[in-house]
């Protein structure tokens, strides 16, 4: 970034800026490498402009000048390693986030579902767990609760923590109950919270029906048959090819006629499964499985 | 630390007085003790060695008496000698030496001090007195010096002796005279002055050193005691009068400088001297100093107060926090007992924090200006005092019981005229003034705090606002760039295509540009060619034509044969060069074909006419028949007829010497019965010529090619003939066949499509067919009778008929129509799909062998129609070998001749649509079951609809159905003892199962279910369309599979490979009835891996989750091997494999673990947690297998 800067102020000239870039970029290349090599994840298929700008702030935070310093620190630091994950997959979540998607769910959706005995609903990337909270509530309030098991998942160890314990941490506000209103929302949102040392926490009854689990999109398979999988603001960070094997696990792991749920600004249009999946709402970004052949 | 203090004082001071005095203390004890005993002890034998010289002094005078008085007398007188032995010798005196001697050792004997005498040289009687070392000393010593003294202190006995021995000097004559004569002398030459011995006095001193030190030791008592009795003596005057009084002022300053209460008083002082003095002074400083330390203190107080507010507020931000620390700290730094504060926000006093209030903060209500007592301190912005509580105003209240406050103040804190808070502040006694006055002087300091506290909460609301703003900016910023990504990918992809499109635009252009100037100049050169070709030849034909005539005359029979046979050259070469050119215009396509009417009679005569001369002439038999059933007219290209007609005769009468050439026309329909077929036109040339062999019957029509090379020859020709016939019958969608039989003829069969001609207002205009390159508008003929186009009713199926043979197609309208079904007609494939495209058509009744276009083709085009390609189509045709034929795109065919009730079917099958599903309805409610036949009507499916179990088993045995819908609460026999009644029965394979039902499912019942099926719908609002959309799945699978497999859809495929692979037709023996446990919360797979698992002989009991695992560990005691799910709610594979290994029965059972985490580390989690082994998702049977074989 700084680079960027630099070249903004054209402080440095043309070819100190390419040779620098250049040099940054084999540092990205060497950093996920050795990431992946040591820990196991590979990165290389999340887009590079975000990894770049994540790795940038990592050398901040540790203090080092180039992002190259980065990796002696990851291969000898136990701390390091376990560190970095997290920080390089925090993800921002909220309650209720795009209404539109969790009306349509409720009102087109969910009466759907209510026809299988049983429910599994996977949330990907629950992140502090703000999604599934949603889903949960949504859930009691259709009446569907009961025979539903909410399975949320991410990557990173430490936000799965924060969310298991079904404490928000941020306290509601007045654009979560405005969001939850527009999302068909019956009652209050504070109805489904108790207030604790100024935090709100999720109704035990609530929370007993969602399990969170440490799980990989792009590394792990399949392990649920699902009949709602609800992924979002995930797959912004991939590439096309990542993209399409996330997708592809997430289209296996549906029942047939199952729905999928991606983010606001996510789209299937570059996507071969756009012509797999059947569309439903595109607003909402709601698509079914139609196929039985898994792909 | 007074008493330190008094120590060190007393240290230095005293220190520095009283060493010197100490030090000369010492000093003079130390002289006493060392110096004055050595001074003693010198005297002492000072005074021994005088009293030693004394004695012998005595000694000598004593001697030198008796020497003189008696001894030389007696000696000089008398026979008596001297000598040293005379005891008992009436007449021997002593010696002098002798009564010394003797004397002496009396005198010892008696402790009087005697006198020692000897010496080396002694007198044989005492030669055996041995010298000591002292006598030898004293010899060497005194020998030569006779006047000196020689003394020495020495032990004996234990006693301290002075040893002096004095020289024994021989001074007088008459003695030297006896020693040198004496008898037994032991020397005898001595002199006057020689020393003849020692004389030794043995002082003892002991006593004298005894009574000195004595002596010495009372002195020094003495003098110690004196001194320091002096000493103690001054040290306590100087205690009292000096250091008592310096050490109190000194603790006074100490005690100011350690400001130690108990010791900043006035010191009391009553003398007048110096430290009297001091003192005053001391006592002045000391009144002025706490004058100024409580005005110092009044002083640090506020400040200290105020230093506390400071502190409070910097290190607490929050609000409400810092209110209840700046409340409570004021409360108790002014001694207060109740408190309560306020600030103000939008003309409202908010209560922030109370004191030992007995309301909680939150029952307290905000006030308005003015409103109570608080209130209207805020509008008065004045300080309010209560110094009379009324007595039933409030009271304090603590465990021991209650008070009531005795006054209070309300103090506004206010800046700029601004009210920013309120601080009530309540007393158990009086207000102090010292509280007033705090809080006016820390007012500022308040109002400025609180300033900054609402000022640092805005700033974290908007700090906390805009981090969350960036954050989400941030988040979007990297939708966006997602999105733009994603854009400029499109946006590079479509540029991508649109410079391929380009590229491939151009090139078209190009092509296209080429193509049309080759094509230009292809006519062109056509054009001109003929022209240039005809013009010639034309002027040639002419003028040897005229030659040939010969009108003048004038040539003679051999000019005129030259010139007929330039005739004729000129007449074939121009027939050549037509043909060519009509070749060419085929090839290029540029032959037009213009349909119309054809006379048949008109066309006959005109053959007659060219021919017959001919034939005449080769004397030839040439024949013309028609067919009685030939109609007058119909249409065609009669100039290409005529062509090929004339071509084919004059090949037949050019190739036959003698015989016969025939022309039959003839109206043939293929075969005969009441099934249609196309309708032909047959023109057969027959002759008796030279015939054909079997092998060149291709190569004839190949342009320029005869059947050899020769025949032109002999016949002439150039043999494009043929080759043009062929491409015309061709394109009038006709063909021309041969029969030869060498050396006896031939017959060439011109096939053309019959055209019935009708009324030409019906007539669609005909344009260009391109043949071989694209197909624009196509041609759409009017049917051969009225159908229903006109007349569409969009409640009737509609069936298309293509079909040339024009009685078949209306038995096939009749037959539609008697199925309620409209129908539409076309003759041919072109028309046909012209209306496919038109008309809502619901199936297509399509012939095989159709002008133009055939029914495999039409079929093709049908299908490859996105429109299209879902309609039904079913082949008809006369064709033999149709059943083996393999036509891609249509769905059934029948062979004519067809009987009725097959047309009949054919029809019924359009309505009904192939591949609609046979399904078993099984439910007792009238109205659910009235639902779902309505549902279902809409399908391709065929309903049944039973309403009890006994019914529906009787229907499965007695037909095949493709599903069942089945609810599960039935009367007598319910849902799931219908499916185990079901399967329990031999030879009856139950079809694929979808429950149906209202019920709300258990844990239980899915398990129940789980056997048979996994397809279970509950009711509710949109169960209608799930069911719907399951059955279409199911369609949709079978479709595709040719043999519908029993029993259940498979379920999402978390299992790969196939099971038949392992263990083939054996069960392995390892398996066989040994149990496993299987624990997954997953239904679905549970049920298709334990069926698998069973195929293989397997026992296998399920548990859906951890806890059920462990009560069916429990409850089954053979259970050998557990596959344990990873993933699964509430209890983990993890914590459930723990808890199995912690019961000493389950310590060694096998476990597998299966787990979705493809992570490294995983592996090592599941083996750490108690599993044996491992299997990743998704799970390959053959591998699972292969493990549990190792394991078992």
């Amino acid at each position: 970034m700084v680079i960027n800067l630099a070249k903004e102020l054209s402080i440095l000239d043309e070819q100190q800026i390419t040779e620098e870039l250049r040099t940054e970029n084999i540092e990205i290349d060497l950093l996920i490498s050795a990431i992946k090599a040591k820990i196991g994840y590979d990165l290389s298929g999340y887009a590079r402009a975000s990894i770049k700008r994540r790795f940038g702030q990592l050398a901040i935070d540790e203090n080092v000048k180039y992002i190259g310093e980065l990796i002696p620190k990851l291969l000898h630091s136990h701390q390091c390693q376990s560190n970095f994950i997290n920080r390089l997959t925090v993800n921002v979540s909220a309650l209720f986030r795009h209404p539109i998607s969790f009306l349509s769910l409720r009102e087109t959706i969910l009466p759907y579902l209510a026809s299988f005995p049983r429910r599994d609903i996977w949330i990907a990337g629950c992140a502090t767990g703000e999604e599934a909270y949603s889903m949960a509530i949504l859930l009691e309030e259709v009446g569907l609760l009961n025979n539903t098991q909410i399975h949320a998942t991410d990557i990173n160890t430490d936000v799965l923590k924060q969310a298991q314990t079904g404490v928000l941490t941020k306290g509601l506000n007045k654009e979560d109950a405005a969001r939850y209103q527009a999302s068909g929302g019956t009652l209050s949102l504070s109805h489904y919270f108790s207030t604790a040392y100024n935090k709100q926490k999720l109704s035990q009854h609530l929370l007993d029906h969602i399990s969170f689990s440490h799980h990989n999109v792009l590394q792990d398979k399949v392990f649920c048959s699902a009949q709602l999988v609800m992924c979002r603001n995930v797959m912004i960070y991939f590439d096309l090819n990542t993209q399409n094997s996330a997708l592809s696990l997430f289209h296996n792991s549906l029942v047939q006629n199952g729905y999928l749920v991606i983010g606001e600004k996510e789209s299937l249009l570059n996507s071969p499964f756009n012509n797999v999946l059947k569309t439903i709402n595109e607003p909402a970004k709601i698509y079914q499985r139609k196929s039985i052949e898994n792909v | 630390m007074s008493v330190n203090n008094n120590i060190n004082f007393f240290e230095k001071l005293s220190t520095r007085l009283f060493t010197p005095l100490v030090v000369i203390f010492i000093f003079v004890i130390i002289i006493l003790i060392v110096y004055v005993p050595s001074v003693t002890q010198k005297h002492t034998i000072k005074a021994a060695i005088s009293t030693a010289d004394n004695t012998v002094r005595q000694y000598k005078n004593i001697r030198s008496y008796y020497t003189k008085n008696v001894i030389e007398k007696v000696l000089s007188t008398s026979d008596v000698t001297t000598n040293y032995d005379h005891e008992g010798e009436d007449k021997v005196i002593p010696l002098p030496a002798t009564f010394i001697h003797e004397i002496s050792e009396d005198f010892t004997k008696q402790g009087i001090i005697a006198i020692k005498l000897y010496s080396p040289y002694p007198f044989p009687n005492r030669k055996n007195r041995a010298l000591d070392s002292f006598a030898n000393d004293a010899w060497s010593a005194l020998n030569n010096n006779g006047d000196k003294i020689f003394s020495q202190v020495d032990t004996i006995n234990g006693k301290q002796v002075v040893r002096v021995a004095i020289a024994d000097t021989m001074t007088q004559q008459a003695c030297v005279n006896c020693h040198n004569t004496h008898p037994n002398t032991p020397k005898n030459d001595w002199q006057l002055t020689d020393v003849r011995g020692i004389l030794e006095v043995q002082v003892p001193i002991e006593e004298q050193l005894m009574d000195a030190s004595t002596l010495n030791g009372e002195i020094t008592l003495i003098v110690i005691t004196s001194v320091s009795s002096t000493v103690v003596l001054l040290f306590m005057m100087f205690k009292r009068l000096v250091s008592r009084r310096l050490k109190s002022v000194h603790d006074a300053l100490q005690g100011i400088a350690s400001r130690d209460e108990s010791l900043s008083q006035s010191l009391i002082e009553t003398k007048k001297d110096e430290i009297g003095q001091l003192a005053q002074g001391y006592n002045r400083m000391l009144q002025s100093i706490n004058d100024n330390s409580s005005k110092v203190q009044g002083r640090e107080w506020l400040d200290s107060g105020i230093a506390e507010i400071n502190s409070i507020i910097q290190h607490f931000q929050d609000k409400s926090q810092v209110s209840n620390k700046l409340l409570s700290h004021l409360v108790r730094f002014l001694d207060g007992h109740l408190g309560a504060l306020y600030w103000q926000e939008e003309d409202r006093l908010i209560p922030y924090a109370t004191f030992a209030l007995e309301k909680q903060l939150t029952k307290l209500n905000a006030i308005k200006l003015g409103e109570g007592l608080v209130g209207q301190v805020a509008l008065d912005k004045k300080i309010m005092r209560i110094t009379t509580v009324p007595q039933d105003y409030y009271e304090i209240s603590s465990s021991f019981g209650e008070v009531k406050p005795q006054s209070f103040i309300i103090f506004p804190i206010i800046y700029n005229d601004k009210v920013i808070a309120i601080i009530e502040l309540a007393w158990l006694e009086e207000t102090p003034d010292k509280a007033v006055k705090f809080l006016e002087t820390a007012s500022e300091v308040l109002a400025i705090s609180f300033i900054n506290i609402n000022q640092n909460e805005k700033v974290l609301t908007m700090l906390k606002e805009s981090q969350v703003q960036s954050e989400e900016l941030q988040t979007q910023q990297e939708e966006l760039r997602v999105t733009n990504e994603a854009l400029s990918y499109k946006t590079q992809a479509i540029k991508k295509q649109q410079t391929i499109l380009e590229h491939a635009n151009q090139e078209m252009e190009k092509k296209a540009t080429a193509l049309e100037e080759a094509s230009k100049y292809k006519n062109e050169f056509l054009a001109n060619m003929s022209h240039e070709l005809r013009t010639p030849l034309n002027s040639l034909l002419i003028l040897s034509r005229s030659l040939a005539q010969n009108d003048d005359n004038n040539l003679s029979d051999d000019e005129v044969e030259s010139a007929v046979v330039i005739q004729e050259s000129g007449r074939s070469l121009l027939e050549l060069i037509n043909e060519i050119l009509d070749l060419s215009k085929v090839e290029a396509g540029q032959m037009k074909v213009i349909a119309d009417t054809l006379v048949i009679d008109d066309f006959v005569s005109m053959l007659e006419r060219r021919f017959t001369h001919m034939a005449e002439d080769k004397k030839i038999i040439f024949t013309i028949t028609l067919a009685d059933n030939l109609p007058d007219l119909f249409i065609i290209d009669g100039a290409k007829l005529n062509q090929i007609i004339t071509n084919l005769l004059s090949n037949a009468l050019k190739f036959t010497e003698q015989g016969e050439v025939k022309l039959d026309i003839s109206y043939k329909q293929e075969q005969a019965g009441e099934s249609t077929s196309n309708q032909q036109l047959y023109f057969c040339v027959t002759d008796t010529g030279i015939g054909i062999p079997e092998d060149k019957y291709h190569e004839i029509f190949g342009a320029f090619q005869q059947v050899d090379g020769t025949t032109s020859r002999t016949y002439g020709g150039t043999g494009l003939g043929l080759s043009i016939a062929l491409s015309f019958a061709k394109l009038l969608n006709g063909d021309i066949t041969v029969e030869s039989e060498v050396g006896k003829g031939s017959q060439f069969t011109l096939r053309l499509p019959y055209i019935p001609a009708m009324d030409m207002s019906e007539q669609v205009e005909s344009t260009e067919l391109i043949s071989n390159n694209t197909k624009q508008n196509l041609v759409c003929l009017p049917p051969p009778f009225e159908d229903d186009r006109n007349r569409l009713d969009p409640t009737k199926k509609l069936i298309l008929i293509v079909e040339d043979d024009v009685p078949f197609a209306r038995i096939v309208f009749h037959a539609c129509h008697q199925q309620h079904c409209q129908a539409i007609v076309a003759t041919d494939g072109e028309s046909g799909l012209v209306l496919a495209n038109q008309y809502p058509v619901d199936g297509i009744v399509l012939d095989y062998m159709l002008p133009k276009l055939d029914g495999g083709e039409v079929a093709k085009y049908i299908r490859s129609n996105q429109k299209l390609k879902h309609i039904q189509i079913h082949l008809v045709s006369a064709l033999d070998n149709i059943d083996t034929m393999d036509i891609a795109g249509i769905n059934d065919k029948s062979t004519k001749p067809i009987a009725h009730h097959r047309l009949i079917e054919i029809v019924e099958s359009f309505s009904k649509e192939k591949n609609s599903l046979n399904i078993l309805i099984i439910e007792n409610d009238k109205n659910a079951l009235y639902a779902m036949n309505k549902l279902l009507a809409k399908e391709n499916v065929t309903a049944s609809g039973v309403d009890n179990a006994h019914e529906a088993l009787t229907l499965l045995k007695e037909n095949t159905y493709d599903a069942i819908i089945l609810d599960l609460d039935l009367p007598e026999v319910s849902g799931f003892e219908f499916l185990e009644l079901a399967s329990s029965i031999p030879d009856l394979t139950l079809p694929t199962v979808f429950i149906y039902s209202g019920r709300d499912m258990s844990e239980d019942d899915l398990l129940r279910l789980a056997p048979f099926t996994g397809n279970v719908i509950v009711k509710s609002a949109r169960s209608p369309e799930r069911l719907l959309d399951e059955i279409h799945l199911f369609a949709n699978q079978v479709a595709n599979i040719p043999t519908i497999g029993a029993g259940i859809l498979s379920a999402n495929n978390q299992l790969s490979a196939t099971t038949d692979t392992c263990s083939g037709n054996h069960p392995n023996v390892d398996f066989v009835n040994r149990t496993i446990l299987l624990v997954d919360d997953d239904m679905r797979n549970t049920f298709a891996l334990a069926k698998v698992l069973r195929k293989e002989k397997l026992k296998v009991i399920i548990a859906s989750s951890g806890q059920q695992c462990l009560d069916m560990l429990e409850e089954h005691s053979d259970i050998e091997l557990i596959l344990m799910d990873i993933m699964m709610p509430t209890m983990d594979g993890y914590e459930a494999m723990n808890k199995i290994r912690e019961q000493e029965a389950f310590k060694d059972i096998t476990i597998i673990a299966v787990t979705a985490n493809a992570m490294q580390g995983d592996k090592e989690k599941c083996l750490t947690a108690g599993a044996n082994d491992y299997m990743s998702k998704p799970v390959d049977i053959g591998q699972l297998l292969t493990m549990m074989k190792l394991w078992l």
